[in-house]
């Protein structure tokens, strides 16, 4: 019920908004991509937050028992995955945007493209390194490291990375990041989709968790 | 060397290992006091060497606690080390290192005395000495472990930790064993795995586990 | 025992047993005069951009410095020897001690690569200082990220392909700002001071992540 309210708001939201807005130089229904888009750029930054947030629970749960390192362990992970999904909807939703807005799917020397291409490949790698170790809690450990460390990188891509490269291009791709969004789109964005979306992410993480704990009791026995 | 008395406890309390699925062994307790030696026998795979890297916190057990206390003072996780010294077969040493280097270094890192004179001292002790510059690449089997020994013993700590006391050492090297684990008794205590009758006589009390479950 | 001096202990035996058992060194060194040549071959005669010969520069030193940086904790896991290490060293010891292991290789493997690289593709940097202050804080960040992510796969199955996967994310943005920043100093004009900003850059993403591997260190490293 949950999901058909939240998928409903999710679609309903664009579909109503105007075509095309005066800074879109193409407009049409190409333009309400952005919809989806900025939605997703954000659950994948949103992810990375939860799934930091457990990794540092995972380490510091060390001296307990397993099972509660476990659990923090599994809802670290699942915020990952759901990361990794995202952030690759969000890269191949905004490379489509960017062809049909400036007739190129990837710049290099666009910072946000670059920063969710690297944090896709952040993802990746997290989950990359759990299948790559059998023992459950140095997995959880390892994983955790892996995923604290890579707030550092992070970090630079989402605050040094852009200015650095501003020096050398100006601020042309500024328009990029949704700040001078008109229209409709930014009610629209702001208050449907992104309560939308929240939604959409704590269902997910839930169903996520609990099929990881059904996963991990099955094969406890 | 003479060496004090140090009031040590070793408890290891329902300790359980699990790889995957398979439980090594399941809720194991045993204490070791100062002046006490206490060996640990079972069948291959019953999980005795398993026990003692959890006893060094060389492997963090699936549930149960170890705690070492030390003049009556708990040591924390990781300080662990700093008063246990383990010799096991399957410790891997630097090959390229010479055996006086080994225990320079680990003299320098547990922060005790690592002069010549007291190199010379362990080697000898361990029968190694002559032999302290080669490299431990060129060393046989039975050297190794008597090299072990003389890391074991670097810092004197008050729990020395024996997987397989005198496997591949010839008779004197045995001797110089029980020698050893005599000397400990006087400064600490010793914990030991062994299925040998000859080095199980050593211990005060045998800790038996059961054979490997699946 | 200070924690410096149990770090110059753990750099000590690094060195003592790499400078014995050359075989790691020597391969590492050679995989970077290897790449060196591939590169100098396929440029040939022809005059790169100053972007073009950046890139190039940077990747066989990543490439280089990558083949070499995992082996300082992969050999201790293969030889069997990381339980002995566990036993007698502190962990941050062994952290710090292998970071400046990695450094001097680092900066060893720059120091070859490099100038024979700037040869290779015909490059001469305006002004070399800050050319060379550009590379060796680009050597900073890519030591200390490849450090801890050579803890961390050293404790895990497939390492040599699991180095390259899990470090590289990493390390992109500090490519990112190297090759932009070298590419500035390679310009035939040069603007003054437009390095200063990726040289603090890289210097602080270096401290970030030897800070960031300190806290997780002892959970990588420990049982």
């Amino acid at each position: 019920m949950v999901a058909t309210i939240v998928v409903g708001l999710a679609i309903a939201g664009p579909v109503r908004t105007p075509d095309g807005v005066a800074m879109f130089t193409m407009g049409g229904h190409g333009a309400k991509l952005i919809f989806f888009h900025v939605p997703c750029a954000w659950l994948a930054s949103l992810a990375y937050i939860v799934g930091a947030i457990y990794a540092v629970r995972v380490l510091l749960s060390g001296g307990k028992s397993p099972e509660v390192q476990a659990d923090l362990d599994i809802k670290a992970c699942t915020a990952m995955e759901l990361g990794l999904v995202f952030a690759f909807l969000a890269t191949v939703t905004g490379s489509i945007f960017s062809h049909n807005e400036w007739l190129t799917f990837w710049n290099w020397r666009e910072p946000r493209m670059v920063s969710i291409f690297v944090i896709l490949l952040i993802f990746a790698a997290y989950l990359v390194l759990r299948q790559a170790v059998d023992n459950p809690t140095r997995r959880a450990r390892l994983a955790a490291a892996y995923a604290l460390v890579s707030v550092v990188p992070g970090m630079f891509l989402i605050w040094v990375l852009p200015r650095m490269v501003a020096t050398l291009h100006g601020d042309a791709n500024q328009a990029v990041m949704g700040n001078n969004l008109g229209g409709m789109y930014r009610p629209v964005l702001r208050y449907l989709a992104l309560p939308a979306f929240l939604g959409l992410f704590g269902w997910m993480f839930q169903l996520g968790v609990r099929a990881k704990r059904l996963a991990a009791r099955h094969a406890a026995e | 060397m003479a060496m004090g008395t140090v009031a040590v406890k070793l408890a290891v309390q329902d300790v359980c290992v699990r790889f995957g699925r398979r439980d090594v062994f399941g809720s194991v307790s045993l204490t070791v006091a100062s002046g006490g030696v206490v060996a640990v026998s079972g069948p291959n795979g019953s999980g005795k060497s398993t026990l003692l890297r959890a006893v060094c916190g060389l492997l963090s057990p699936s549930g149960g606690t170890v705690c070492l206390s030390v003049a009556d003072r708990q040591v924390p996780q990781h300080e662990v080390r700093r008063h246990i010294g383990l010799s096991a077969p399957d410790l891997g040493l630097y090959r390229s290192l010479t055996a006086s280097e080994h225990l320079q270094f680990a003299a320098q890192m547990h922060g005790v005395d690592g002069s010549i004179d007291r190199m010379r001292d362990l080697l000898t002790l361990v029968g190694l000495r002559g032999r302290g510059r080669d490299a431990v690449g060129s060393y046989s089997t039975g050297m190794r472990h008597r090299l072990r020994y003389a890391l074991a013993l670097i810092h004197e700590p008050a729990l020395l930790v024996l997987d397989e006391p005198t496997a591949n050492l010839d008779a004197e090297g045995a001797t110089v064993v029980k020698s050893i684990v005599e000397r400990q008794r006087g400064h600490g205590a010793v914990l030991m795995a062994t299925n040998e009758a000859s080095e199980t006589s050593w211990a005060d009390h045998v800790c038996v586990l059961g054979s490997a479950r699946s | 025992m200070g924690l410096l001096a149990g770090a110059f202990a753990v750099l000590r035996k690094e060195l003592q047993t790499e400078l014995r058992d050359r075989a790691a060194l020597n391969a590492t060194l050679l995989f970077s005069v290897a790449g060196l040549a591939i590169v100098a071959y396929g440029v040939g005669p022809a005059v790169l951009p100053a972007v073009v010969q950046s890139a190039l520069l940077w990747v066989v030193l990543f490439f280089a410095a990558f083949s070499g940086l995992a082996h300082v904790f992969t050999h201790e896991e293969e030889a069997g020897t990381s339980s002995l290490l566990r036993l007698t060293a502190d962990a941050h010891a062994v952290y710090l001690g292998k970071l400046l292991f990695n450094l001097l290789l680092t900066v060893l493997i720059a120091l070859i690569t490099v100038p024979a690289g700037l040869v290779a593709v015909s490059a001469s940097p305006d002004r070399p200082w800050v050319f060379a202050a550009v590379a060796l804080s680009g050597v900073l960040a890519l030591a200390t990220s490849a450090t801890v992510v050579a803890a961390i796969i050293a404790r895990a199955q497939g390492r040599g392909a699991l180095f390259g996967a899990v470090g590289l994310p990493l390390l992109l943005p500090v490519l990112l700002i190297a090759v932009d920043a070298t590419k500035n100093t390679l310009e035939p004009e040069m603007i003054p001071g437009l390095a200063m900003r990726e040289i603090v850059g890289l210097c602080a993403f270096a401290v970030m992540v030897i800070a960031a591997s300190w806290l997780v260190f002892p959970a990588v490293w420990e049982e």
